[in-house]
């Protein structure tokens, strides 16, 4: 039991459900749980780590046989992925502990926190379509928590009302998929998917996409993305940009490949499409705003659709071109540090409007570190970002995706002009005098510099990351 | 042909048609509640498709007894109704919450309806 996988889901739920109980005795240890929570979470996924091959597994729960029941998937690289989000969510909790607490209800926040890294493990760990499901409507009910954690209720509504739509899609999809193939695992469905006709699978692959568009923040279910973004809180920000985004992506690149088995590749070719479409357009848009919070909700769109995009370019009639899939997970690994360091910044400078933005010497540490996450999203050298988006430009390149390097380069511009628009402002700016935020607290400043750390050691040693996440489901396609 | 009738039609377009009254809705409404009403019309028509698809004509529950022993092709796939009953759970939740938010909106903005709030709400 204690070498399963299964306790990476079950440790934070015990905590969330544990978090009530203890405000019966005191209010003031509520704050830690969730640290505590990612904390033991992170050391059960280094314990399981170091006994797991680099095989997709599927691990059975409650005993049944496989095709029968819930089963997980698990394997070396998934379990990298895990802990690259655990980290972050530790960071998260750590900012919400010493910064957010005090803000809003203190016992339905920290639940939902928990709760949602517990959704965004599920997520990435389950290997059921209907358990997908659920952990899909976990995530997005601790998301409607969240996203109302600074009174931004109409923000709220919007996002409930085009997840709900999402999600019921995917219930209709997936009873369909039930109903055809007789199994709800995914790694049956794909068998039982054989000799159905070609407009069944049409309507299926429709009905999976929108409906998995939404919590992944593609086109077209996105429009909540920017509101919420927006409304929230700091560490709300953080669990959207860099967790349960990354969890839903991965959740998306898990349905594309193991349950279509990579044929059908006029599924792939609309979802190339669908990815390029909501690059270009969440760059453009992210170009014109001046609203940082928004700014970097429509690039956190923008990087969705250049990932998703880029792992259905790499499929192809049931084979998976290595270089071009691998180099698209290893920039949505990438993105998780990224993303976390540049929202956590943007949280303790207070840095929201650009106009509003001016040069402090006494943050200028706080700066340079917010300043090293942008560079790493935009792929400058020496920075993690950089080595992924080299891989995947390379990658494209030797395969000859003339059409997709275009629009990639192209948004690139606009996306390189607007992050040296916010670092120019941050570090040159005289600004207007506004009120400033606090001072950054020791421990922010810490977990800055260790995920600043993070981002240099892989931009030092992109190679071992690289190999060490790379064929992530490996086993689990023809 | 009777049978044809009541499998496809009744069973399958029927629910279907409830979901896409609900999308009708919530794609028409400017009032927050009706969007919930509207969000709860669609979870009728899934669920009742899904409860559609695991129907068997004559079927029995899928128990073994002792009066049963022995017709195991005859029972009602219990998959479906598990699902429907997870899927209720969980639309209860979201629609409990869904009303606590337009209770508070209610309170911030005096107002349901969305254009008027989208109007209230600066930025």
């Amino acid at each position: 039991m204690i070498n399963q996988p299964v306790i990476i889901i079950l440790i934070p739920l015990f905590f969330a459900f544990l978090i009530p109980l203890i405000s019966v005795f005191s209010k003031k240890i509520i704050k830690i749980i969730p640290v505590i929570a990612a904390f033991i979470n992170l050391a059960a996924i280094i314990k399981i780590l170091s006994s797991s091959s680099r095989i997709l597994k599927y691990f059975s729960i409650s005993g049944y046989k496989i095709p029968f029941g819930i089963n997980l998937i698990f394997n070396y690289q998934i379990g990298m992925f895990l802990f690259a989000i655990n980290l972050v969510a530790l960071i998260a909790f750590l900012y919400f502990y010493k910064n957010e607490f005090n803000i809003g209800n203190k016992i339905a926040y920290p639940i939902a926190f928990t709760l949602g890294l517990t959704a965004a493990n599920g997520m990435i760990l389950t290997g059921d379509l209907f358990n997908l499901f659920v952990f899909m409507e976990l995530a997005a009910i601790s998301g409607y928590i969240i996203s109302s954690h600074r009174k931004g209720y109409y923000s709220t509504i919007t996002y409930i009302v085009i997840t709900s739509i999402g999600s019921l899609l995917f219930l209709l999809g997936t009873a369909s998929v039930y109903n055809v193939s007789g199994s709800l695992s995914l790694n049956t469905i794909s068998t039982g998917l054989q000799g159905v006709s070609g407009q069944f699978i049409i309507i299926i692959s429709v009905l999976f996409i929108i409906s998995l568009s939404g919590e992944a923040e593609l086109i077209p279910l996105n429009s909540w993305v920017p509101k919420v973004y927006n409304k929230t809180g700091d560490t709300g920000r953080i669990f959207f940009g860099s967790i349960f985004s990354s969890a839903a992506l991965f959740a998306v690149i898990k349905v594309l490949i193991l349950l279509f088995q990579g044929s059908y590749s006029y599924i792939y070719e609309v979802i190339t499409v669908i990815g390029l479409i909501t690059l270009f357009i969440g760059e453009v848009v992210a170009f014109r705003q001046e609203n940082i919070k928004k700014m970097i909700a429509y690039s956190s769109v923008a990087q969705a659709g250049l990932i998703i995009g880029a792992v259905s370019m790499a499929i192809k009639n049931g084979i998976i071109n290595k270089m071009v899939f691998n180099a698209a997970i290893f920039q949505l690994f990438n993105n998780i540090f990224a993303k976390g360091l540049i929202l956590l910044g943007v949280g303790a400078l207070g840095a929201y409007h650009l106009n509003n933005l001016k040069n402090n010497n006494k943050k200028l540490l706080a700066s340079i570190l917010t300043g090293i996450g942008v560079l790493s999203l935009i792929g400058m050298p020496p920075f993690a970002g950089f080595w992924s988006k080299f891989y995947l430009i390379k990658a494209l390149v030797l395969n000859k995706f003339t059409f997709f390097i275009i629009i990639f380069l192209f948004s690139a511009l606009f996306e390189v002009y607007y992050y040296m628009k916010f670092l120019q402002k941050l570090f040159f700016s005289e600004g207007n005098k506004t009120k400033t935020k606090k001072d950054i607290s020791f421990l922010t400043y810490g977990m800055m510099v260790y995920l600043s750390a993070i981002i240099l050691l892989i931009g030092i040693f992109p190679n071992s990351i690289y190999k060490a996440i790379s064929d992530i489901f490996m086993g689990g396609i023809l | 042909m009777i049978n044809n009738i009541i499998n496809s039609w009744v069973f399958v377009y029927g629910p279907l048609s409830i979901f896409l009254i609900g999308l009708y809705g919530i794609l028409t409404q400017n009032n927050i509640f009706k969007l919930v009403i509207s969000i709860n019309i669609m979870n009728l028509g899934v669920n009742l498709y899904i409860i559609a698809l695991g129907y068997v004509h004559n079927g029995i529950a899928p128990i073994y007894t002792e009066k049963f022993k022995m017709s195991g092709e005859n029972f009602v796939d219990p998959v479906p109704q598990a699902l429907v009953l997870t899927a209720i759970v969980i639309s209860v939740a979201i629609t409990a919450f869904f009303l606590a938010v337009l209770i508070k909106n209610y309170e911030k903005y005096k107002t349901l309806d969305i254009e008027k709030i989208k109007g209230l709400e600066n930025d």
